[in-house]
C-alpha cells in the first residue's frame, strides 16, 4: 500500500513541470533533470519497497493486564535482512504508533508503547502495519505484519464494600494462631534458657523475676483457607463482581493467604502459587465469554 | 550523538552554495553580492540566535526583490534578473527559522536555479554542477525525511555514516539510471521555447571582412570554434575553408555577395568525410575541409566560391556531416576575371612598380612564383603585434614594417597578383588543429584562425591555394602548439566532445535513429545472434577464469559475512574433525570437548571452549585481540 505525500505531489508537479519545459526548450541538460527526477522517483520507490521487506515484529506483552489500567507492551521490530539497515520504520499498531529511527542488518531493536484495554476478555491485536517514509518523505509505504497477537485483560480490580460477609470471613479466616510453635504470633509460655536461643526472645522480665535466663515461646501462624464461591454469588452487576472477586484473589495471594474459587462449576482448590493466581484470573476475564 | 537538524542545515548550505556556483557568472553584482551577505548573517544567526527576524519582514524583503528583478526583465534579458531574483530568495529563506516545508522550497529553488544555468550555458561544468546537487541533495533529503518524522532526532555517528552511505547507494543507481529517462523521454524537433536558449552564444571573433591593422582578438582566443570527426590526415592538408573575400577597398577585404549557384565540374582527390560540431559563433559561414563539395544539413547553401553558409546567423550548437576532396585546386571554367581583378582606383603607385619589376615579360606561373619568392626572400616576420597601422598598411607592411599576421601576408600576395592580372581572392578559415586520438577527431581553436590566398591559372583550369604565410619566419608563439598544457587541454576536451556529442547534440533524429536501429535488430535478430556466438566463441576462454573470480568472490564474501564468532567455531570444529573428532548435532561445545580421548588435546580443546564461552556466553564482543588469541589456540590443536 502507498500514500503519496503532500511533498510528493509536489515532487510528481515538479517532475511534470520540468519535463514539459525540457521537451519545448529542446534544451538536453533541462532533459537531465527531468529524467534524473525520474530515476529518483523510481529508485525512492525500489529502496522504500525493499526497506519494508525482511522485518519482524514481536509483542511483548505483560503477564497480567488488569483492565483500565495502562501498561506498557514492548514492541521489538527485527530486521532479517543481510545486508540493508532498516530506516525510519514506523510500527502502528491498532491506534498506537512507534518510531524506530534506525535498526541495523540482522539486528533488533526495541520500544514501548503504553495500552490500555477498556474490558476484560481475550483481545487480538492483529492490525500491526510497519510503515516508512524512507527514502525521502514523497510517498508512505505501508505492509501488513501477517501476525495476531493474543491476550487476555483481567477484570479490573476493585475493593468493594458490599461484600461484607466475604470480607468479615476473610478477616476472621485469615491470620490465625495455632498451637505449634514458631515465631510469629503471641506467646504461648516461657522456659529456661537453652544454648542458641535468639537473645531477642529472652524475656528480660521474667529473667528478673526468677534470676534465670528465660526465653518466650510464641506460636507459630496458620494460614487460614478463603474459598470464594463465584457461582453463588449475586451477580446483577457482572463487571462488578467479578473485579470485586479480582481484587480479593490479589489482596489474598499477596497477603499469601490460599484462595480458591467455584466458578462456572469448576473447583479451583485454594493454592497461593502465581500460576494458580493467573488461572483463576483467566478465569474471571473470559467469564461468559464464547 | 548528533543532531539531525544541525546535519541537515550545513547540507543545506551546501546545495545552496553550489547552486549559486552554477549561475555566479550570470548575476548581476547587486544580486551576488545581496546574496552572499545574507548568506553570511543566516550562517552567523544559526549558531547565534541572538534575534529571530519576523517572517513579515523577509516576506516584505522578497517582494521587493521579486519587484526589482521583474523591472529588469525584457525580452532579450529574461532568465538572468530571475535567476538574481531566486539567488536572494533562496539565501533569504536560509534566515527563515525552517520547517520541513521551508527545507523542500529551499532545494526546489535550487534546482530551479540549475536548469536557469542550464538556458544560459550548456558546458560540461553543467554536469559537476548537477552531480554535486544531486548527491548532496539526496542526503540531505532523507535526513529530512528523518526531520519531518522527528524535528528533533539525533542519531549516533556510526548510524550517520549507515546513513551516507545509503544515500550513497541511491545516487550511484540513481544517475547512471537516469541516462535511461534520458534516451527515451520523448523529444520534439519543434521545441516552442526554444528562444530562452542561449547556452554558448558569447563567442564571437570570425567576421566576414578583415581589416588590415586592426588587432584582431580571435588569435588570442583559446577557445574551440569546432571539432571535426575524421581519421588524421597530413598537417599541410589541414585547411578549414569558411568564407571567401573578393572585394578589397585599400585597406579591407570583404565578400562582394555577387554568387552564383554552385556549378563546377566536380572536385577531383582524396574524399574526406568529416562529421562537425560548431560552436555557436554568431555568423552564417560553417567550416569544412578544403574543398568541400556536399554538407548535410537543412537550408545550406554551397556558393561557386565553395564557401558554405546558412541563411541566419549561428546562435546553437550545430553538427553537419561533409564531404571534401583533399586537393590543392577548385576547377574553374568560367571566371569574372572583373570581379577577381578588382582594385580600388590609385591604389599605391609603388606597390605596382614592385609587381611590374617581378613580373615584366613572365608566364602566368611565373609570376606566382616570382611573387611568392619575393615575400620568401623579403625578410617578412609573422607577428600579431605592433601592426602597420597608416592609411596605406599594405605599402607599409611591404616596404617598413616588414611584419604582420597572415591577413597582411595574405592580403598583399592577392593585391600583387591582382596588379599582375592573376585574379586572385582571400580566403578565410581554420589552419591546423590538434587530432585528439582518444575521440578521433581535431580540435580546432579561435586562434587557428587563417587567411591564405586563391589564385586563378588558366593553364590549370582553376583556383590554386596559397599561402604565403608559410614562407613568414614563425614567432616563437607557435612553439606553444607543442606544449603538455595543451595535452592536457586535449584530453579534458576529449570530455567536451563527448558531452557535446552524445548528451548536448541528443535530439529527436537521433532518437530516432536510435528506435530504428532497436527495431531492426528485433526484426533480423539471427545476425546479431550469429555475431554474439562469434564474439562468445572469441571470449570462450576467459569463461573458467571468470566462473574461478566469480565462486572466488562469493566464497570470500560469504566469509566476510560471516560474524567473527561463527568463523573461529567453524574453524575449531574443522581443526577437531581431521583429529577424527565431529561434533554431533545439538552437543554442547564443552561435552564435545570432554568426549575427547588423548588428554593433551582435550586440555587445549577445553581451554579454547572455556575461553569462548566466557566472551560469547556474556554477550560481549569479541575483540581484536581476543578473535587472535582464540585463533592461536585453535592452531596449536
Amino acid at each position: 500500500m502507498i500514500k503519496i505525500n503532500k511533498a510528493g505531489w509536489i515532487y510528481i508537479i515538479l517532475t511534470l513541470l520540468i519535463g514539459f519545459s525540457a521537451v519545448n526548450t529542446g534544451n538536453n541538460l533541462i532533459y537531465i533533470m527531468a529524467s534524473a527526477l525520474l530515476s529518483y522517483m523510481l529508485v525512492s520507490g525500489i529502496f522504500g519497497r525493499q526497506n519494508l521487506h525482511g522485518l519482524a515484529i514481536e509483542l511483548e506483552i505483560p503477564e497480567e493486564i488488569y483492565a483500565g489500567t495502562e501498561i506498557p507492551i514492548g514492541i521489538r521490530l527485527i530486521n532479517q535482512r543481510r545486508l540493508m539497515p532498516a530506516f525510519l520504520i514506523r510500527v502502528l499498531i491498532e491506534d498506537r504508533q512507534v518510531l524506530f529511527a534506525y535498526t541495523g542488518a540482522k539486528s533488533e531493536d526495541k520500544s514501548y508503547c503504553t495500552f490500555d484495554f477498556k474490558v476484560r476478555g481475550e483481545h487480538v491485536i492483529g492490525s500491526i502495519y510497519v510503515c516508512s517514509v524512507f527514502p525521502f518523505n514523497f510517498f508512505t509505504r505501508f505492509r501488513k505484519i501477517h501476525q495476531a497477537f493474543r491476550l487476555i485483560v483481567f477484570p479490573k480490580p476493585k475493593k468493594c464494600g458490599d461484600l461484607p460477609a466475604q470480607d468479615r470471613q476473610a478477616r476472621i479466616k485469615g491470620d490465625a494462631s495455632t498451637l505449634a510453635i514458631g515465631f510469629d504470633s503471641d506467646i504461648i509460655s516461657i522456659r529456661d534458657y537453652s544454648s542458641g536461643d535468639p537473645l531477642k526472645y529472652i524475656s528480660w522480665k521474667s529473667t528478673a523475676k526468677t534470676g534465670v535466663l528465660k526465653t518466650k515461646e510464641l506460636s507459630a501462624i496458620e494460614l487460614q483457607q478463603v474459598l470464594i464461591d463465584f457461582d453463588r454469588m449475586d451477580k446483577r452487576d457482572l463487571e462488578h463482581s467479578l473485579s470485586c472477586v479480582t481484587f480479593l484473589v490479589l489482596k489474598f495471594i499477596r497477603s499469601n493467604i490460599p484462595v480458591g474459587l467455584v466458578i462456572q462449576g469448576e473447583h479451583f482448590k485454594p493454592a497461593v502459587s502465581k500460576s494458580h493466581k493467573i488461572n483463576l484470573l483467566r478465569k474471571l476475564a473470559l467469564y461468559d465469554q464464547n | 550523538m548528533i543532531k539531525i537538524s544541525r546535519i541537515l542545515q550545513i547540507l543545506t548550505y551546501l546545495v545552496v552554495v553550489v547552486s549559486y556556483a552554477s549561475v555566479f557568472h550570470y548575476l548581476e553584482h547587486y544580486h551576488s553580492l545581496s546574496f552572499l551577505l545574507l548568506l553570511i548573517l543566516s550562517l552567523y544567526l544559526s549558531f547565534h540566535r541572538i534575534i529571530r527576524i519576523p517572517r513579515w519582514v523577509l516576506n516584505a524583503i522578497s517582494i521587493a526583490i521579486l519587484v526589482i528583478s521583474a523591472l529588469a526583465i525584457s525580452t532579450e534579458y529574461l532568465v538572468e534578473p530571475v535567476l538574481g531574483a531566486l539567488i536572494v530568495l533562496v539565501a533569504i529563506k536560509l534566515l527563515e527559522e525552517k520547517t520541513f516545508r521551508d527545507y523542500a522550497q529551499i532545494f526546489a529553488m535550487c534546482i530551479f536555479l540549475l536548469i536557469g544555468s542550464s538556458l544560459l550555458s550548456l558546458s560540461i561544468a553543467f554536469l559537476g554542477y548537477f552531480s554535486l546537487i544531486a548527491l548532496f541533495s539526496t542526503t540531505a533529503l532523507i535526513f529530512l525525511a528523518y526531520f519531518a518524522q522527528q524535528s528533533e532526532i539525533a542519531i549516533r555517528r556510526s548510524i550517520l555514516y549507515k546513513v551516507l552511505l545509503q544515500s550513497l547507494l541511491i545516487c550511484s543507481i540513481a544517475l547512471p539510471g537516469s541516462l535511461i529517462f534520458f534516451i527515451i523521454l520523448p523529444r520534439t524537433s519543434y521545441p516552442i521555447f526554444s528562444f530562452l536558449n542561449k547556452g554558448g552564444y558569447a563567442m564571437s571573433g570570425f567576421t566576414d571582412t578583415i581589416r588590415l591593422g586592426e588587432i584582431s582578438e580571435i588569435q588570442e582566443d583559446n577557445n574551440v570554434i569546432f571539432r571535426a570527426q575524421m581519421p588524421k590526415i597530413a598537417e599541410d592538408e589541414l585547411y578549414w575553408r569558411g568564407i571567401v573575400l573578393d572585394a578589397f577597398d585599400g585597406s579591407s577585404w570583404k565578400n562582394s555577395g555577387k554568387r552564383s549557384r554552385f556549378s563546377m565540374t566536380p572536385l577531383r582527390g582524396r574524399e574526406i568525410v568529416q562529421v562537425v560540431y560548431l560552436e555557436p559563433y554568431g555568423n552564417r559561414f560553417l567550416f569544412a575541409l578544403d574543398k568541400p563539395w556536399s554538407i548535410a544539413l537543412r537550408n545550406v547553401y554551397i556558393s561557386d566560391d565553395l564557401s558554405c553558409s546558412l541563411p541566419d546567423s549561428i546562435h546553437e550548437r550545430i553538427r553537419y556531416e561533409v564531404k571534401s576532396y583533399a586537393s590543392n585546386l577548385v576547377p574553374d571554367q568560367a571566371v569574372d576575371r572583373r570581379q577577381y581583378l578588382q582594385m580600388p582606383s590609385d591604389f599605391s603607385p609603388r606597390i605596382g612598380k614592385l609587381v611590374e619589376d617581378l613580373t615584366k615579360g613572365k608566364s602566368d606561373a611565373e609570376i606566382v612564383r616570382a611573387i611568392l619568392q619575393y615575400i620568401d626572400r623579403g625578410s617578412y616576420r609573422y607577428s600579431m603585434e605592433d601592426l602597420p597601422q597608416s592609411a596605406d598598411p599594405l605599402e607599409d607592411f611591404l616596404f617598413q614594417h616588414k611584419a604582420g599576421n597572415c591577413e597582411f601576408f595574405a592580403s598583399s600576395l592577392a593585391v600583387m597578383l591582382r596588379m599582375a592580372g592573376i585574379p586572385a581572392r582571400l580566403v578565410g578559415g581554420y589552419r591546423g588543429g590538434y587530432y585528439n586520438n582518444t575521440g578521433g577527431y581535431y580540435m580546432v581553436l579561435q586562434h587557428n584562425a587563417h587567411v591564405w590566398v586563391e589564385a586563378y591559372l588558366p593553364h590549370r583550369e582553376g583556383w590554386i591555394r596559397l599561402d604565403p604565410t608559410l614562407y613568414a619566419r614563425m614567432a616563437p608563439a607557435t612553439e606553444r602548439d607543442r606544449s603538455f598544457f595543451l595535452q592536457f587541454k586535449l584530453l579534458l576536451d576529449t570530455f567536451n566532445y563527448y558531452w557535446y556529442t552524445f548528451i548536448i547534440n541528443y535530439d529527436f533524429s537521433r532518437q530516432l535513429a536510435l528506435l530504428k536501429k532497436i527495431k531492426a535488430a528485433i526484426q533480423k535478430p539471427d545476425i546479431k545472434i550469429d555475431l554474439a556466438k562469434e564474439r562468445i566463441r572469441r571470449h570462450l576462454y576467459y569463461l573458467p577464469a571468470v566462473l574461478l573470480l566469480g565462486i572466488l568472490g562469493y566464497v570470500a564474501v560469504q566469509t566476510i559475512m560471516k560474524k567473527p564468532d561463527d568463523r573461529l567455531l567453524n574453524k575449531f570444529q574443522r581443526k577437531l574433525r581431521r583429529r577424527g573428532y565431529v561434533r554431533k548435532p545439538c552437543e554442547g561445545l564443552e561435552e564435545f570437548a570432554a568426549r575427547i580421548h588423548e588428554q593433551d588435546l582435550r586440555i587445549k580443546a577445553q581451554e579454547v571452549v572455556a575461553r569462548f564461552e566466557s566472551i560469547y556466553f556474556k554477550d560481549q564482543n569479541f575483540t581484536r585481540e581476543d578473535l587472535r588469541s582464540l585463533n592461536r589456540r585453535i592452531d596449536e590443536l
